[in-house]
């Protein structure tokens, strides 16, 4: 589990007796973290932009409940997985961001297509350990914790997406290597 | 180490997370076994794919700005608030020193 630094304790414990300026700080330290996370899930920028801002409104709605046990990392990302899982189920698929032919050639741009629609295509209980393990960069136990499975669980789905991921982008993959 | 072992652990290596002497075992497997080279290969170059095709995904200042806005925006009332008990409290202040031993003598 990440542990929370003094610095992040004492805004956290600023936050939680009503201090709304310690908001701008820990959005500072997470904001861009959350976006890239709700970014990766959604596959658009604008849904992106509304699940980073709804997140840190919730943080500031449920400050009371706050505590600054070295777990706000996992409970600021749950937030922002339940916001993206709702608009998820909204728009049921999830779109290819429109900058995704940026690249420096044609096989490059269609390997980040086929990369997007790949992992679109992936069961969400797939999708989401390759996201938090592969991409954002966060340790089993803790992904484990932000999608409430256990670390077993987890690696066995992190496991299981990568071949399912290699499966899928096989062909593409060949082309561009 | 057999093939069969030695799959089951692939991506323990990938994550680098075996204990040295094992991960020591596994790359010894790896030039013995052809079929094991090519797993680790193809699941190291999924890893790398998806992290080159999600690369570009990165906040912009601007973008950071704008969601920022927001917070403060849906949040100004919370401010205001806060804002009006410093300063009810601020107000109460001169009031209590006025009876400190400094003031008194």
């Amino acid at each position: 589990m990440q542990q929370d630094s003094a610095a992040e304790k004492r805004l956290l414990d600023a936050l939680s007796t009503g201090d709304i300026s310690a908001i701008t700080a820990i959005y500072e330290l997470y904001g861009e973290r959350i976006y890239r996370y709700a970014f990766r899930m959604l596959g658009n920028r604008a849904d992106a932009e509304d699940a980073t801002a709804e997140t840190f409104l919730r943080v500031i709605r449920r400050s009371q409940d706050l505590r600054a046990d070295g777990a706000f990392r996992t409970w600021l990302f749950r937030i922002a997985r339940n916001l993206c899982i709702d608009k998820l189920r909204q728009h049921q698929l999830l779109e290819l961001p429109s900058d995704a032919t940026y690249g420096s050639g044609e096989e490059k741009a269609a390997l980040k297509i086929a990369v997007w629609e790949a992992l679109g295509d992936l069961p969400q209980d797939y999708r989401e350990p390759l996201i938090l393990c592969d991409l954002e960069d966060i340790s089993a136990r803790e992904a484990a914790d932000v999608l409430g499975i256990s670390v077993p669980a987890l690696k066995s789905r992190l496991y299981r997406g990568r071949r399912a991921l290699r499966d899928k982008l096989g062909p593409a993959m060949e082309k561009a290597l | 180490m057999k093939l069969e072992e030695a799959l089951k652990i692939v991506d323990l290596f990938i994550d680098d997370e075996l204990p040295v002497e094992l991960a020591s075992e596994f790359k010894q497997a790896m030039f013995e076994h052809p079929a094991l080279r090519e797993e680790v290969s193809s699941l190291r170059a999924v890893k790398e794919q998806l992290e080159e095709a999600m690369r570009a995904d990165a906040m912009t200042a601007a973008v950071k700005e704008e969601v920022y806005a927001r917070i403060v925006a849906e949040t100004a009332h919370l401010r205001h608030a806060a804002a009006d008990r410093a300063t009810s409290s601020q107000m109460r202040l001169p009031f209590r020193g006025a009876y400190s031993p400094e003031v008194r003598g």
